[in-house]
């Protein structure tokens, strides 16, 4: 190092360092926001999670609460107001595969005109 | 985590919530957030009733952040008696205590709910600097109900995008927080590097003079 550029303090470096890593963590959610901001709309679609009730990803989707008690062989009445994880658990599947199902049969609700009219949003 | 703090509350209810925000405001990272949102959709499509969960939430939140306060306090007295002989390090720790009263006010306020994830930490830094309880209990209770008020209400109003909001609005109080992070690490670099700038002028002077 050059004469009349003493080198840094041990703080300094270690505040560089920090300095550096609250930068990089910065621009990660900043990236973060912009890529989920991107795809926000109200109007689209929810990623399908553990916590959801069945009545929750039916009021999300638009569609019958029935038509997903049905595609896991449950019955409609009373409905099930236990969340997918629980759900899964019980029927010791992955959620993976619940969620599956649920996707299948909303796809094909979507698709089907019959089940579409049934499917309309509730008032 | 969140499949289990949502079926407790969906199971038993308010008293569930109040035990949820107490332990999340001593410093237990759950995800809160999405948990009010989805009590607002919950209660959007008529599941239940909002006014005693809000009530609930806000009783449990106020009652951890001043747990957490009163624990700051009686580590402030600690640190004070320790420090009683040591000169020096008492100076230093008056200089934090200013610092800490000047920013407390949004500091507390921004705390519980822009910046959610520094509350504990403010909780205990403005009870170890003995900043006024009143003034602490006032700007905590506005943060808080601002903080319940609002994922509440995002979760009533967009009831059917509840996972989407949390995802989008934790990156973006995690940015929040980091952004200030990195403000306040640059300008304390920036601060050493004009100091040191300024002792190096000052030395080639004095050897000039010389």
């Amino acid at each position: 190092m050059k004469a009349g550029y003493p080198s840094p303090s041990k703080a300094t470096c270690v505040l560089l360092a920090l300095f550096l890593i609250a930068a990089a963590s910065s621009s990660f959610f900043a990236g973060r926001v912009y890529e989920r901001a991107q795809h926000w709309s109200p109007g689209q679609d929810e990623p399908i999670a553990g916590w959801m009730s069945l009545a929750y990803v039916a009021h999300a989707y638009q569609v019958p609460s029935e038509l997903l008690h049905e595609a896991l062989a449950l019955p409609p009445q009373p409905p099930d107001r236990r969340s997918l994880a629980d759900i899964a658990t019980e029927r010791n599947l992955p959620l993976e595969a619940l969620r599956l199902r649920l996707e299948h049969a909303i796809a094909q609700s979507r698709t089907t005109p019959a089940a579409k009219a049934q499917g309309e949003p509730e008032a | 985590m969140t499949d289990d703090l949502v079926e407790l509350v969906t199971t038993h209810g308010p008293g569930a919530l109040f035990f949820i925000l107490l332990a999340n405001c001593l410093g237990m990272p759950f995800p809160t957030s999405l948990l009010l949102m989805a009590i607002g959709s919950f209660a959007g499509q008529g599941e239940m009733s909002l006014f005693p969960f809000v009530l609930a939430g806000l009783t449990g939140a106020v009652i951890g952040d001043q747990a957490g306060h009163l624990l700051g306090r009686l580590g402030g007295r600690l640190i004070i008696a320790r420090l009683a002989k040591q000169p020096r390090a008492r100076a230093t720790f008056e200089r934090a205590e200013r610092l800490i009263w000047r920013w407390s006010g949004p500091g507390i306020y921004f705390s519980r709910w822009l910046l959610a994830p520094l509350g504990p930490w403010v909780n205990l830094a403005t009870g170890i600097s003995g900043y006024p309880w009143l003034r602490f209990a006032l700007w905590d209770f506005f943060g808080l109900a601002t903080w319940i008020g609002l994922y509440v209400t995002l979760g009533y109003v967009f009831s059917g995008s509840v996972q989407r909001m949390a995802e989008l609005s934790g990156s973006l109080t995690w940015l929040l927080v980091f952004t200030l992070l990195t403000l306040l690490l640059g300008w304390l670099l920036l601060r050493r590097w004009r100091a040191a700038t300024l002792e190096r002028l000052e030395n080639r002077a004095s050897d000039l003079q010389d």
